[in-house]
């Protein structure tokens, strides 16, 4: 199976949070390990890009956010912990209609044999 | 990890944010969620690789493009988000001019004052005939508006030399300030209650009184300064970073 590049998941990506955070509130880089072991390490997305969707989000109220209450490691940062929310899990559920919807139509078309 | 690996995470992480327009409340907390990320990255390919060099080089390639992660940085702004930005700058930031920044508070308080005398003072006199009584009220009215404006210049460098001392630990210096700070409402009291009547026996009478109040401006330094010595740290630890390194 070849590799999914970020260009291919955008559209796809709050989608992907979402349902990773459907099985518990994690920090970012707990979110891209869920990520990378569902794709089964074909999922190459550039790290970077996952904060701008919790950001975004988080703004549309679909996920919420504490920061840790102890710093993560030697360096003192602290981690966001993420959560979905009432509102995140209702746009998941939509996210699989459309999802199913979209892989059943494209893959009737590219599916179908000449 | 040395000081050297930790200054090449945060340059990592600041080539990113550093260019994003938003509130430095937003701007903090991306920098310390990617710095916490960017740290647990290097970790992690550090323990793989053995090699410094090369797992900053990982973790460069790991989080992205900083070009690109700016833009979608910048994309999750909201609208509001970037009137609110308008706004802040007229806010004390210690990284602009303080001068600036005081004589933009002193203009705001004083048009503030000016505009509550306007809309209120004056109508109220000319409506109950008073029309006699319209070159006091332009005094008060002049006197009350440079008062406030001037309160809220000396408060723009006192916060700044409190903040800056605080920044410092200099907690002797700290203690100075505060003492100073409590004959700040006083005089202030003194200086207006003397330009409004003239009368210098009076206003040394209201000078006592005005005194049961000298605390509250050390109180609101200590309450200021707390927050604005925080971001100067975070301001210097980030600003001072060499992004062309």
């Amino acid at each position: 199976m070849s590799e999914i590049h970020g260009d291919m998941l955008r559209g796809h990506l709050d989608t992907m949070v979402l349902a990773t955070l459907e099985r518990g509130e994690a920090h970012g880089l707990e979110i891209l390990r869920r990520l990378t072991l569902s794709g089964c390490g074909l999922l190459k997305l550039k790290e970077g890009s996952l904060y701008p969707a919790l950001y975004r989000l988080e703004a549309a109220g679909k996920i919420s956010a504490v920061w840790e209450t102890e710093p993560h490691g030697r360096r003192g940062a602290r981690r966001r912990i993420y959560q979905l929310t009432s509102k995140g899990r209702r746009q998941l559920n939509q996210g699989r209609q459309e999802w199913a919807s979209f892989t059943a139509i494209i893959g009737a078309i590219v599916g179908a044999p000449a | 990890m040395n000081e050297a690996i930790s200054t090449q995470l945060k340059i990592i992480v600041e080539r990113a944010v550093r260019p994003v327009v938003a509130l430095n409340k937003q701007k903090r907390q991306m920098r310390e969620e990617l710095l916490a990320h960017v740290t647990a990255v290097f970790e992690d390919e550090y323990e793989r690789q053995r090699d410094e060099g090369a797992a900053l080089e990982a973790t460069r390639n790991r989080l992205g493009d900083p070009k690109l992660l700016s833009e979608e940085l910048q994309r999750g702004i909201s609208p509001r988000h970037r009137v609110a930005v308008a706004f802040e700058a007229l806010e004390f930031k210690f990284n602009k001019s303080l001068l600036r920044m005081a004589v933009i508070h002193f203009g705001l308080s004083f048009s503030f004052m000016v505009i509550v005398f306007l809309l209120f003072a004056l109508p109220t006199t000319i409506f109950q005939g008073k029309l006699h009584a319209i070159g006091s009220i332009l005094r008060v009215a002049v006197v009350m508006s440079v008062v406030a404006g001037a309160i809220t210049f000396a408060a723009c460098f006192a916060a700044d030399r409190m903040g800056r001392t605080v920044a410092a630990r200099a907690w002797r210096r700290a203690l100075l300030y505060l003492l100073l700070s409590t004959l700040f409402l006083p005089l202030w009291s003194f200086a207006t209650y003397w330009a409004l009547t003239g009368d210098l026996a009076a206003s040394l009478g209201h000078l006592r009184f005005a005194c049961l109040f000298a605390l509250f401006a050390p109180a609101g330094l200590i309450l200021t300064s707390r927050e604005l010595a925080d971001q100067i740290r975070h301001q210097e630890e980030w600003a001072s970073l060499d992004l062309d390194s």
